[in-house]
């Protein structure tokens, strides 16, 4: 008996339609990850057949989303070592093409973000996305990173501190030392 | 999945589903609206077919492997 078929655990936990459930977010994970959106699609079905040959292991009723990007993480990073790159990437350059109206958020806008996105590492934009985008806690999104929650929360602290430079975003709610509005313009794009 | 929320001094978003939204990412923060702007971009983009043709020919497999038992 598979225990993740429906009709054979009498319509309870259904592995395909679960995971299909998923796949919105996770897709949209693997595009914020990878910077060709082609690639993301394929690391995706990467993603699906890795999870599908290993569904035994999974246990219904818990984190499936997180068990898929954890999935997901593992892939790309093992597919950006064995291509024998940097998995920590240096950060890119960025030309501000700022729109003039931030409230509504156009093609513009978020080509802007998208770029800014990647300027920062792997790891400050990975976690950023978890926390900020994803629906992950600190606790999650260490677990999915696989390193300690004070790492995470000082990667996604310089991801959100680089991104308002580079955006030239004031910090409303900011504090502390990041909250130093007067020196965004003057800070350097490029890393 | 709230409660450790209260210990962290820099909570972080959630998704808008009526959980406390605070910190620097939270919904007065530009940077987390425009984060999530860019990624509910991505999350409302129709399914590509082909990851849901690849679920149902894994489904299909799997069936043909139990019948076969």
């Amino acid at each position: 008996m598979n225990p993740h078929n429906a009709i054979e655990n009498g319509g309870g936990f259904d592995f395909k339609r679960e995971m299909l459930a998923t796949l919105p977010t996770l897709r949209a994970f693997a595009v914020s990850l990878v910077k060709n959106s082609d690639r993301a699609d394929d690391l995706v079905q990467e993603t699906i057949m890795k999870a599908w040959g290993n569904q035994t292991s999974f246990r219904p009723g818990t984190n499936m989303k997180a068990w898929l990007f954890t999935i997901l993480r593992n892939e790309f990073y093992s597919q950006m070592r064995k291509k024998g790159r940097e998995v920590q990437d240096s950060e890119g350059h960025f030309t501000n093409n700022l729109s003039t109206h931030p409230e509504q958020y156009g093609a513009l806008d978020l080509e802007d973000f998208r770029k800014a996105l990647n300027c920062l590492t792997h790891d400050q934009r990975e976690a950023l996305i978890l926390v900020g985008a994803s629906g992950f806690d600190y606790e999650e999104a260490a677990r999915i990173c696989g390193c300690a929650v004070g790492t995470i929360k000082s990667r996604v602290s310089r991801a959100r501190t680089k991104l308002q430079d580079l955006l030239g975003v004031v910090g409303q709610d900011d504090y502390g030392p990041d909250a130093i509005t007067a020196h965004v313009t003057n800070r350097a794009f490029a890393g | 999945m709230a409660k450790n929320k209260d210990a962290q001094m820099d909570a972080t978003v959630m998704s808008g589903r009526g959980r406390r939204e605070t910190g620097a990412l939270g919904p007065n923060a530009e940077i987390g609206r425009r984060l999530r702007a860019f990624y509910r971009s991505v999350e409302v983009e129709p399914i590509p077919e082909r990851f849901l043709d690849l679920l149902e020919k894994l489904d299909e497999a799997e069936k043909k492997a139990m019948d076969g038992k």
